[in-house]
């Protein structure tokens, strides 16, 4: 499974100057970066970790005391003992690489600097533009700089792995559409359509481990686009409105499948009134609860146990419509032939593709207005 | 009219292999009998939501079915017991907490919310409901 720390930035490695750990990273990164000038033939002092030699030029290969250092000290020291002229050549390549470390050194520290400023920045933006219901998902937490509030590690799990099901959902589609465009076996394209079937179960697992941690979060549907939200019921699409939608593109159908398809949107449009319903009166029993005894003296919910076993329902109805969600998808595969089923699963998923486009659009379109 | 109850025999077995000595035969015997009574048997609990949401489908269909709140019945808990050894363990938390509602249809159990809803998408409940007599064309 994925890290769930790996999208978070701690605290603490911004901003803190580490001179051990830095003197490694910007003698490496920017040797090849602002052109190393210095000369290849001293390259001890870069060498040699302890970052106050180089400060007080105390590196010497003429020293014949030999403390410490790098075997390559030792190696220098025989041949330099009897050429004094080396000895100062030697000196002066020693002050010239020291002061091109420094120059490197605080160029470095700038870059630092001005990179964390942009993400500050970035934060901010990123800040904005998620209030603005434009969706910035995979786990991006905006608070990494600020203060921190303790993310779900479930949550973010979650965020995640939708990050990866929709590139994989994305890439999917445009096989259908390329394979669907030429020549194509009926097992092939079978093979496609229960590959894309079995995305979307995957999907309610995934929503179904999200609830557990946290179903506002799920019911919400900020882990989707602001399009999508719009058109959200119990944390997903409604599969009659999809059904609608997507009639008219099929192929030709038999009377037999037409009417399979009418009695599908059918009872699909009752089974979601019959959960809107039961979300209505949980909806009415939690507002009870929690208005219960008297308001008006700062006093809690008299039942709060009640009031959090309202909340557990929930979850168990995210679970009932994916579940409702997951059988209308098995039942059209039940109806369609295979060349169908492939159609409809390309339709559907170019759908949700508009829509986040759509999303993107609009966003922008607020941006240009401010 | 009375139903053919395919629970009993269902039950007898269950009681074997599961070695449900201690579980009073009576309490058994009363589920079959309040599930024989009405084509369509919903075992409820009052302040339950998906219950409710369950109550709302088949009467959104046109059925009115016999409905008991364990929650006010005199023999509740054990119902609720029975039923849920019945329902077996493997629903885990896809039904609501407490695996109510539980719906019987012709004297035979159909399952909790999950299973109706399956059938009625795959098209299965509304040819049991008929067979039932809860349902006229």
């Amino acid at each position: 499974m994925n890290s769930t720390t790996t999208h978070f930035v701690p605290p603490r490695r911004v901003g803190i100057y580490e001179p051990l750990h830095q003197f490694g990273m910007w003698g490496e990164t920017f040797k090849n970066n602002i052109g190393n000038g210095g000369d290849m033939n001293s390259p001890s002092h870069i060498i040699i970790p302890n970052y106050q030699q180089i400060e007080n030029n105390n590196l010497s290969e003429d020293t014949s005391h030999g403390t410490g250092g790098t075997p390559h000290m030792f190696d220098q020291e025989a041949s330099t003992s009897r050429h004094p002229d080396k000895i100062q050549r030697r000196l002066a390549q020693n002050r010239e690489a020291a002061k091109k470390s420094r120059l490197r050194k605080k160029a470095y520290v700038q870059h630092l600097e001005t990179s964390r400023l942009k993400l500050i920045h970035l934060e901010q933006e990123l800040d904005r533009a998620r209030q603005q219901g434009f969706y910035v998902g995979n786990g991006i937490d905006t608070n990494s700089i600020g203060f921190s509030e303790p993310m779900n590690p479930g949550i973010a799990t979650f965020e995640m792995e939708y990050g990866h099901w929709i590139q994989e959902q994305n890439n999917q589609i445009c096989e259908l559409r390329t394979v669907l465009q030429g020549q194509v076996s009926d097992v092939e394209l079978r093979l496609l359509v229960e590959t894309a079937m079995k995305h979307y179960f995957d999907l309610f697992r995934m929503k179904s481990a999200a609830a557990k941690e946290d179903v506002f979060f799920v019911m919400s549907g900020m882990w989707r686009t602001s399009a999508e939200r719009f058109f959200l019921w119990i944390g997903g699409f409604r599969p009659s409105d999809l059904l609608k939608v997507l009639l008219p593109h099929f192929d030709v159908m038999t009377d037999q499948q037409i009417l399979d398809v009418c009695n599908l949107r059918q009872s699909c449009q009752q089974a979601e009134d019959a959960l809107s319903q039961g979300m209505e009166k949980l909806q009415h029993t939690l507002a009870d609860c929690v208005a219960g005894g008297r308001l008006g003296e700062g006093s809690y919910i008299p039942q709060v146990n009640s009031a959090m076993e309202r909340l557990e329902a929930l979850v168990s109805f995210v679970n009932q419509a994916d579940h409702l969600r997951h059988e209308a998808l098995q039942q059209m595969n039940r109806i369609l032939t295979t060349r169908q089923a492939a159609r409809g699963l390309l339709a559907l998923g170019e759908y949700f593709q508009r829509l986040r486009a759509l999303s993107s659009s609009w966003a922008t379109r607020d941006r240009e207005q401010t | 009219m009375q139903y053919r109850t395919e629970t009993r025999s269902s039950l007898s077995s269950y009681n074997k292999v599961n070695n449900m000595g201690m579980f009073p035969s009576d309490t058994l015997a009363r589920v079959e009998s309040m599930a024989a009574e009405n084509a369509v048997v919903i075992f409820s609990v009052s302040t339950c939501c998906m219950c409710h949401a369950v109550k709302g489908l088949f009467r959104g269909m046109g059925v009115s079915p016999a409905v008991h709140e364990l929650d006010l019945h005199p023999y509740g808990a054990d119902i609720h017991r029975a039923l849920l050894r019945l329902l077996g363990c493997s629903n885990g938390a896809s039904t609501s907490p407490g695996g109510l509602p539980v719906v019987f249809i012709g004297g035979k159990m159909v399952g909790s919310m999950e299973r109706v809803m399956a059938s009625h998408i795959n098209g299965s409940l509304v040819p049991l409901l008929k067979d039932a007599g809860a349902l006229w064309l």
